[in-house]
Formats: C-alpha cells, sequence, structure tokens
C-alpha cells in the first residue's frame, strides 16, 4: 500500500517538511519543498496564526536578512496538515464532502437521505442536493451502483458503495471531472460514459 | 423541501447516538490519571453502527470497522489506511505509528464490531495502541462484549465507562419521522404499534417509516393511523409463517 499521494500537494508538503525540523526559517523549508518563497510564506504565517508555530528570535546578526527569524513547532497536530484561513481559523470548507464520502464508506448501502441524516453534525450542515449531485456523479465514475432505482416522488434511489479507494474523498472539480486523491487520479471526466 | 424540513435531517437528537457522543466527551475530558477507553455495547439493529457513523463525522474520528477474517496485522494497516500513513513492515513499527498520530492530532478511535478483538489477541494490542498514545478509544460491539472483554483484566482496567445502547424509544420514532416520511402526520397509536413491530430496533423503524411514506403517497392521504394502515404487515425480524397449504 502506497501513502496517499495526497500528502505530496504543497501545503502537506511544507508541514511534513516543518514536522521533520521542529525548528526552521523560511530558506530551510524552501529548500525541501518545491514551492515559490511567498506561498511558504503565507502558509507558515497562517500556521503561526492558529497557534502551531511560533517565530522565535530577531537575528539582526544574520547574513541573509530574509532570515531574522526562526519558527518552532509549539503544536503538532499529527500527519494531517491543519487546514487555516488567513487568520489562523480551521477551514471547514471540505468538511461536508469528508462527511458524506466517510458516511459512505461506513454505511455501504444507503439513500442520500441516510447519508444527509448521518454527515450533518454539530458543526457542518450538508444539503440533500448536495449528496444527490455527488452520489450521480460517484455512480457514473464507477464508485457506486444502483442497489433500487428512484421512484420518483415516492420512493428514493439506494445506492452500494462498490468501490472505496480511501478514506479521502473524491473531489468533483470545476472542469467536470473527478479527481481521486487516494489514488491520485482522474478517474472520470464528463463524456466518458457511452 | 423546505428550510424548515432541512434542519431536522440529522440523526443526532437520536437517544443512543446521543449517548455515544456523551461517552466520546466524557473519554476526550476525563480527568487527569482516569483511563482512556471504554466500551459500547448492545444487541444488533439498535442503532449502534448509526451512533458510530454519526460520531466519527462529529469528532473526526478514526473509525475502523472489524471483520471475522481479520488479524493483528490486518488491524494495524486498516488503522494507518484510514489515516493516510504508509505502514511500517513490522506490527511494533505500525504500532509506535498508529499511537503518534492519535496522540499528536487528538482524534478519538472507534474500532466497531470490536467482538472480533478477542482472537489473536488483537485486544492487547489496542491495549497496547491506547497505553502508548493515551488517546481515547472507544470498543463498540455485541451485548455481550463486555463479559468477553473481562477475561483480560489488563484491558478491562483501562475502561472508564461501558455504556448499553438502549431500544429505540417514541421520540426516536417521531424524530425519524420527519426524516423518512415527512408530510404524514402519524398518529400516537399508529407510533406505538410501529415502534412495537419493529421490535425497538432502530433499523427497522426507518424501514417501517419508508413504506409509511410510501403508502401514504400512493393513497393520497398525509394522516396515518391503525385503522387505515390495516393488516398490512410491517417489516420484522420474524421468519415468515409457514405456508399451510405446502405442509
Amino acid at each position: 500500500m502506497k501513502r496517499s499521494k495526497a500528502m505530496e500537494h504543497g501545503q502537506d508538503a511544507v508541514w511534513t517538511a516543518i514536522r521533520a525540523k521542529r525548528t526552521f526559517t523560511i530558506t530551510d523549508l524552501w529548500g525541501e519543498v518545491d514551492m515559490h518563497r511567498k506561498s511558504i510564506i503565507n502558509h507558515v504565517k497562517r500556521l503561526e496564526a492558529g497557534g502551531y508555530v511560533a517565530k522565535r528570535g530577531d537575528f539582526d546578526s544574520a547574513e541573509d536578512r530574509k532570515d531574522r527569524f526562526h519558527y518552532v513547532l509549539i503544536k503538532d497536530a499529527g500527519v494531517h496538515v491543519p487546514r487555516l484561513t488567513r487568520d489562523g481559523q480551521p477551514v471547514t470548507q471540505g468538511a461536508g464532502n469528508k462527511n458524506i464520502w466517510r458516511s459512505m464508506r461506513m454505511l455501504k448501502e444507503f439513500s442520500p437521505l441516510d447519508i444527509q441524516a448521518h454527515a450533518s453534525t454539530g458543526k457542518v450542515t450538508v444539503k440533500i442536493n448536495t449528496v444527490k449531485a455527488y452520489c450521480t456523479t460517484l455512480t457514473k465514475a464507477g464508485y457506486l451502483r444502483v442497489s433500487q432505482k428512484a421512484k420518483p416522488p415516492r420512493t428514493q434511489a439506494r445506492y452500494r458503495i462498490i468501490r472505496d479507494t480511501g478514506p479521502y474523498p473524491p473531489q468533483i472539480q470545476s472542469t467536470k471531472q473527478l479527481f481521486d486523491p487516494n489514488l491520485n487520479e482522474v478517474t472520470y471526466r464528463t463524456g466518458d460514459e457511452e | 423541501m423546505t428550510d424548515n424540513i432541512e434542519i431536522y435531517n440529522t440523526v443526532a437528537p437520536l437517544r443512543n447516538v446521543a449517548s455515544l457522543s456523551a461517552l466520546i466527551e466524557r473519554v476526550q475530558n476525563r480527568a487527569l490519571g482516569l483511563p482512556g477507553m471504554a466500551t459500547y455495547f448492545g444487541p444488533s439493529g439498535y442503532g449502534k453502527s448509526t451512533a458510530a457513523v454519526f460520531n466519527t463525522n462529529e469528532y473526526d474520528a478514526y473509525q475502523v470497522q472489524l471483520n471475522d477474517a481479520w488479524t493483528r496485522r490486518k488491524l494495524c494497516v486498516a488503522i494507518l489506511t484510514e489515516m493516510g500513513i504508509d505502514p511500517a513492515k513490522n506490527i511494533p513499527d505500525m504500532v509506535d505509528q498508529i499511537a503518534e498520530e492519535l496522540a499528536m492530532s487528538e482524534r478519538p478511535l472507534l474500532i466497531d464490531e470490536a467482538d472480533y478483538l478477542c482472537k489473536f489477541n488483537m485486544i492487547e494490542l489496542v491495549r497496547g495502541i491506547y497505553e502508548a498514545s493515551n488517546a481515547p478509544i472507544i470498543l463498540i460491539g455485541e451485548e455481550r462484549l463486555p463479559q468477553k472483554l473481562q477475561k483480560w483484566e489488563r484491558v478491562h482496567g483501562r475502561m472508564l465507562d461501558w455504556v448499553g445502547a438502549l431500544p429505540a424509544c417514541s421520540e426516536d420514532v417521531k424524530h425519524l419521522a420527519r426524516i423518512y416520511c415527512p408530510g404524514v402526520e402519524l398518529a400516537d397509536d399508529f407510533k406505538e404499534k410501529l415502534l412495537r413491530e419493529a421490535q425497538h430496533s432502530i433499523r427497522r423503524v426507518c424501514v417501517n417509516l419508508e413504506r409509511t411514506k410510501e403508502f401514504a403517497a400512493i393513497e393520497g392521504i398525509d394522516e396515518m393511523t391503525v385503522a387505515r394502515w390495516g393488516k398490512r404487515e410491517f417489516f420484522a425480524t420474524s421468519a415468515p409463517k409457514p405456508r399451510h397449504e405446502l405442509v
């Protein structure tokens, strides 16, 4: 089993490098990950605002003025990078899809209504139309199979999950394709069906 | 669907969902020095899985569901896969990986169908993960799970609490009806009958509510009573009666 390729994406790479170093400068990270210096600074600033890393020292004597500061990891949140807004608050966007996909994997056989009822929590509200649209796309892409056809308006469709690729929800991208972060590949494009 | 109906579309208020939430919170916020494992048990159909799915979402927990074929290695690999971590080669290293992630992320671990942990000493492995991480670990299993675990005294001592799932109550039916049978008023006698026929199982209550909705849609009615339902059968567990013409 391979480590999810999702880890190699930008924010994750920065986070992995920070966890490995514990104490670092922006230049240290820049040497580790293939990213623009500005994006790295942006990520580190968010982590700082969220209380995950702290700025230490002001080394006027540092040869490179850019590295006057070094940073220390003060709150390690495990392998998953904390998704934060500019002011350090947790990002809730994407939590809906995460809950929907997780509920599908756990319930195995379900109606969109079941998913909505299990995926809507105190922090996240999931809309029934979001679930229905997601079911439709996942069915076309071969992740779900219709186990009972809908007979509107009386009976809703029921689905069964037949391809569980892993913990990360496949993402519907604006280019109308389905990207699976578990496999790190596009598994479906509109127009793929016969 | 209007907005005020959407509000009700969560299983959060069901009493077993709420009692598992309360258990997880109690373990997460336990006083220093108190054990951090807990067991949630009850017969099949009581809504343990519903509770597990909702609470995995609510607490962003890591969750695995065992089955009969699982071994110690499979258990470790499955947990690490859920974590998105590349599993190490041997079991002790995998236990370290799991414990580190649990300790760092402060996310609870839910183990469903935990009865199977009694095989291959997997339960000791889970205890090892707990000892190394001190993270909340909740075992979810059948009615007899606490009895089975008694064999492992060291595991028994790590349990903060044992909570039993309760049978569905009329409040649960009322709530589920808002989700699965919207727009149909259920008379009290009908709700009682439905609950009785479903033998207080959440799963069967849901199936029967969907049938009620279909029936109401066909008949074009917005109120359901025992009289209207008539002699129609409810979905239940009992095996079908013998067909007398054949015996």
